[in-house]
């Protein structure tokens, strides 16, 4: 137990970091939110957020981190995702005794507050970090919760693909008083459009993404005559942070007052 | 003659087989008594018929129907029973079309149209520089299959190439477009689609002869009257269209252009009139079934159409190869 | 010479860069049972595929019955020429009906089935050409001997007036040798113009009334049998020593080839 304890913050003991890269939009966003950003080198080609991000040095992409980059930058930590990141650049980053903390993709809002609390702790900005995650809890706790309206959270079209009860999304959903018609295994199923016909949603989430918001739209209409729409940033929920988490959830729950 | 009695049996059967599989697609979990009153009520049901249900049954219909068609004139030129409507190299150029339309953003100008739109684009793009550089050779089939293999691996290097530059959302999409999709056809593009499709495949059903003698070979075909270079490039253009446009219209769905004219084949013999036929009825009952599989076997989650006919359609290949010997 | 059927007129044919056929000049009448010898890569081939029409010459010119090959409609021309080439293959199993029902695509209209009388012409050529028993099954399980069979009468439902044939026998055994020389001289005796490639001299010989020795792509030697099967001509094209002597049956010249280990004695 003692042991398990130590090594856990053995990472963290060592506060703050000169030379920073993050692999992760998500990531970068949150060092620029708990004010660690001044230390941030490098960040990838789609941290678009917050607009300062865009001007720090380029890496690659997520998928394919540029490694002679990175290694010539010098960087005294590398933050990464297991999921968003390719094994084999991160292995050789690994091979090159680049120092790098990997986070879980986000399942559930819990997650994300964890990742959060992590990622500040070990930048030296713990209290900052926690400030935020509070006064995230505290604006959801205002919510009222079960309204009773359904929602279809639609990530892709053509084919349609949708966000279910087990997605990420799923806790926006909840947390803002709604429930997901869609419930399946997996969290991104392609969906068979008579099941949303049937489940007769009263809100379509559309993320602006990938897919022609506007036509969709169109498309619904066909089908609903008094269905909502809500349009959020693809990018606040693919790559949330609590406050962009809060936010949606929040634009969520103003539909139904 | 009996092997004109035994085609009209078969026809019969096939044609019952895909009243069968139009009802299922157009009456599963309902009952067919429940469908036609349905259809002429504006309930919830009815809805989902003349909206979903009846538009994708067409689509089924022209796809499968045009594959099998396709399939059977390009095993017949290129004489080679293993051929499929791909076999040119269409699918390299649509998916180059959709890859380029996704990356440059044409969904947000041409909305609903730009899949089919550039699907259909890249694919003629494709047929066009085969037919250029084929045209050298007197459009002789063995180097018409050598040019399209390599200009769709051209354009799939273009396509890793253009999918490196995307974002890996963006790039989900047009990837689960590519693997075959009948559910997201707009309603718009069916009016039109319908006599695109039938067109061409109509003017198919009328050279069984040809496609007959043509198997024999080049040399053979013209000593029986038939102008090979003539038709090789007629019916090439003919069943690259029609590929095209199935691509367009669905995404790349493979398997029903090999298996259907190979199993009718065995059945109903080699003579291609009656085999052009069978295969276009074939194809339409296989593609409509494998799409009713797809949207209810793990409902409400949808399979890839294209998937279920490579599993399908590989089964029964495997099968049929297995019994032969 | 106004009445020939096939006359060719200074023909020179080139694959590529290499000329397979070098400035020939001769002609065919009608009736005539004429067989095309040589050694391998002569052009013997070439030559039907001249007559034929699937060659074009590069200088000269191939016509038949007065008119230039150019001028014929392909569907024209296989109606009056039939050609059975070395090999024809296919990768389906056609039944034996609509096989040679195809040597009626000349004649039928552009309907989408054969018509009526189509059909009953394939029945009068399968009853002639005694292969009823043959009729329902598929030519992928024929042997090479009833294949042969079904191929011409493939080209005899084209009812043509010439009949081409490149090595029509030299895969199938002496029995269906001689069974398909029977058939040929048949329709000789019914008028039918016919001319073949022949690798076997003495085949040759037997059944031809005119022989065409060619080397080299020219014109060795041209008429009948006796007077282009003298050991000079054959040693001269072929470049092996042979003996001929004569068929005590039909009188007909027959080639003996000469091994080496007998020579210089």
């Amino acid at each position: 137990m003692w042991l398990i304890l130590v090594l856990f913050l053995i990472p963290f003991s060592v506060h703050g970091y000169d030379r920073i890269i993050s692999l992760s939009p998500q990531i970068t966003e949150s060092l620029y939110l708990i004010e660690a950003a001044k230390e941030l080198v490098g960040v990838t080609e789609f941290c678009k957020k917050p607009a300062e991000a865009t001007k720090k040095q380029k890496v690659g992409t997520p998928l394919r981190p540029d490694v002679e980059k990175i290694v010539s930058m010098r960087p005294d930590i590398v933050f990464g995702t297991r999921e968003g990141n390719s094994p084999l650049v991160m292995a050789r980053l690994e091979r090159l005794n680049i120092k790098i903390h990997y986070f879980n993709r986000p399942k559930t809002f819990a997650d994300l507050m964890d990742n959060f609390l992590t990622l500040s702790k070990c930048v030296g900005k713990e209290e900052k970090g926690k400030q935020i995650v509070n006064n995230a809890r505290e604006a959801l706790s205002k919510l009222k919760n079960e309204k009773g309206y359904r929602v279809l959270w639609q990530v892709g079209a053509d084919p349609l693909v949708v966000a279910s009860n087990n997605s990420f999304a799923n806790d926006i959903i909840v947390l803002a008083g709604g429930s997901n018609i869609i419930e399946s295994e997996l969290p991104y199923p392609r969906i068979n459009t008579e099941e949303v016909i049937l489940k007769n949603p009263n809100v379509i989430v559309l993320m602006d993404m990938g897919y022609n918001v506007q036509l969709e739209m169109e498309r619904w209409k066909r089908y609903f005559n008094k269905v909502k729409f809500v349009i959020l940033d693809a990018y606040s929920v693919g790559s949330p942070t609590p406050v962009s988490f809060v936010n949606a959830v929040k634009t969520l729950a103003e539909l139904f007052p | 003659m009996r092997r004109k009695q035994k085609s009209v049996v078969v026809l019969t059967i096939l044609v019952c087989l895909l009243l069968v599989s139009i009802l299922l697609s157009l009456a599963y979990g309902k009952g067919i008594g429940v469908m036609f009153h349905s259809f002429f009520n504006n309930d919830g049901f009815g809805l989902i018929l003349r909206k979903i249900r009846i538009p994708r049954t067409i689509i089924a219909f022209l796809v499968g129907g045009s594959l099998g068609v396709c399939g059977v004139t390009l095993q017949s030129i290129l004489r080679n029973p293993l051929a499929e409507p791909y076999t040119l190299g269409i699918a390299g150029g649509a998916s180059f079309g959709i890859a380029l339309s996704t990356i440059i953003g044409f969904q947000r100008i041409f909305g609903a149209f730009a899949n089919p739109l550039f699907g259909f684009g890249g694919a003629m793009l494709s047929v066009a520089i085969v037919f250029a550089l084929s045209k050298k050779r007197f459009f002789d089939p063995n180097s018409m299959v050598l040019f399209g293999v390599v200009v769709s691996l051209v354009f799939s290097s273009f396509v890793f190439f253009l999918f490196s530059l995307l974002d890996p959302d963006k790039m989900q999409t047009t990837l689960m477009w590519l693997m075959g999709d009948l559910s997201s056809l707009d309603i718009a593009f069916i009016p039109m689609y319908i006599p695109a499709f039938l067109i061409p495949t109509s003017i198919l059903f009328f050279f069984g002869k040809e496609l007959d003698i043509l198997s024999l070979g080049r040399e053979k075909a013209q000593y029986l009257g038939v102008n090979p270079p003539r038709f090789y490039k007629g019916l090439f253009l003919l069943s690259s269209l029609l590929a095209g446009l199935c691509v367009s219209a669905s995404g790349i769905i493979g398997f029903v252009g090999l298996i259907v004219p190979h199993i009718l084949r065995n059945i109903i013999g080699a003579g291609h009139t009656v085999l052009l036929i069978a295969s276009y009825i074939g194809g339409a009952f296989f593609l409509i079934l494998s799409d009713v599989f797809s949207r209810y076997l793990l409902y409400p989650v949808e399979l890839p159409v294209g998937v279920v006919t490579g599993i399908l359609g590989g089964f029964i290949l495997l099968f049929l190869l297995i019994r032969r010997k | 010479m106004g009445d020939a059927l096939f006359s060719v007129h200074g023909v020179v044919f080139n694959y590529d860069r290499h000329t397979a056929i070098d400035d020939i000049t001769f002609t065919v009448n009608p009736g005539e049972f004429m067989g095309i010898i040589g050694p391998n890569g002569a052009g013997k081939s070439t030559v039907i595929r001249l007559l034929a029409g699937f060659l074009k010459p590069n200088k000269g010119f191939v016509a038949f019955s007065g008119k230039n090959l150019d001028k014929y409609e392909k569907r024209e021309l296989a109606q009056n020429i039939a050609t059975l080439p070395q090999a024809t293959e296919t990768p389906f199993s056609f039944t034996v009906e609509e096989f040679i029902l195809m040597g009626r695509y000349p004649y039928a209209q552009k309907n989408w089935l054969y018509e009526k009388k189509e059909e009953e012409f394939v029945e009068y050529i399968i009853d002639t050409m005694e292969i009823s028993h043959l009729r329902g099954r598929t030519i992928d399980t024929l042997s090479e001997g009833e294949r042969q069979k079904v191929f011409l009468s493939q080209c005899l439902a084209q009812d043509p007036k010439a009949l081409l044939l490149d090595e029509p026998v030299s895969h199938l055994d002496i029995r269906h040798q001689m069974q398909t020389f029977d058939v040929l001289e048949k329709l000789h005796s019914e008028g039918l113009t016919i001319i073949m490639v022949l690798h076997d001299l003495n085949l040759a010989a037997e059944f031809c009334s005119r022989l065409m020795l060619i080397s080299k792509g020219r014109i060795n030697a041209d008429g009948d049998p006796k007077t282009v099967l003298t050991f000079q001509n054959i040693e001269e094209a072929y470049d092996t020593v042979v003996i001929v002597k004569e068929n005590p049956l039909s009188g007909k010249p027959f080639v003996v080839p000469v091994s080496r280990k007998y020579l210089g004695k």
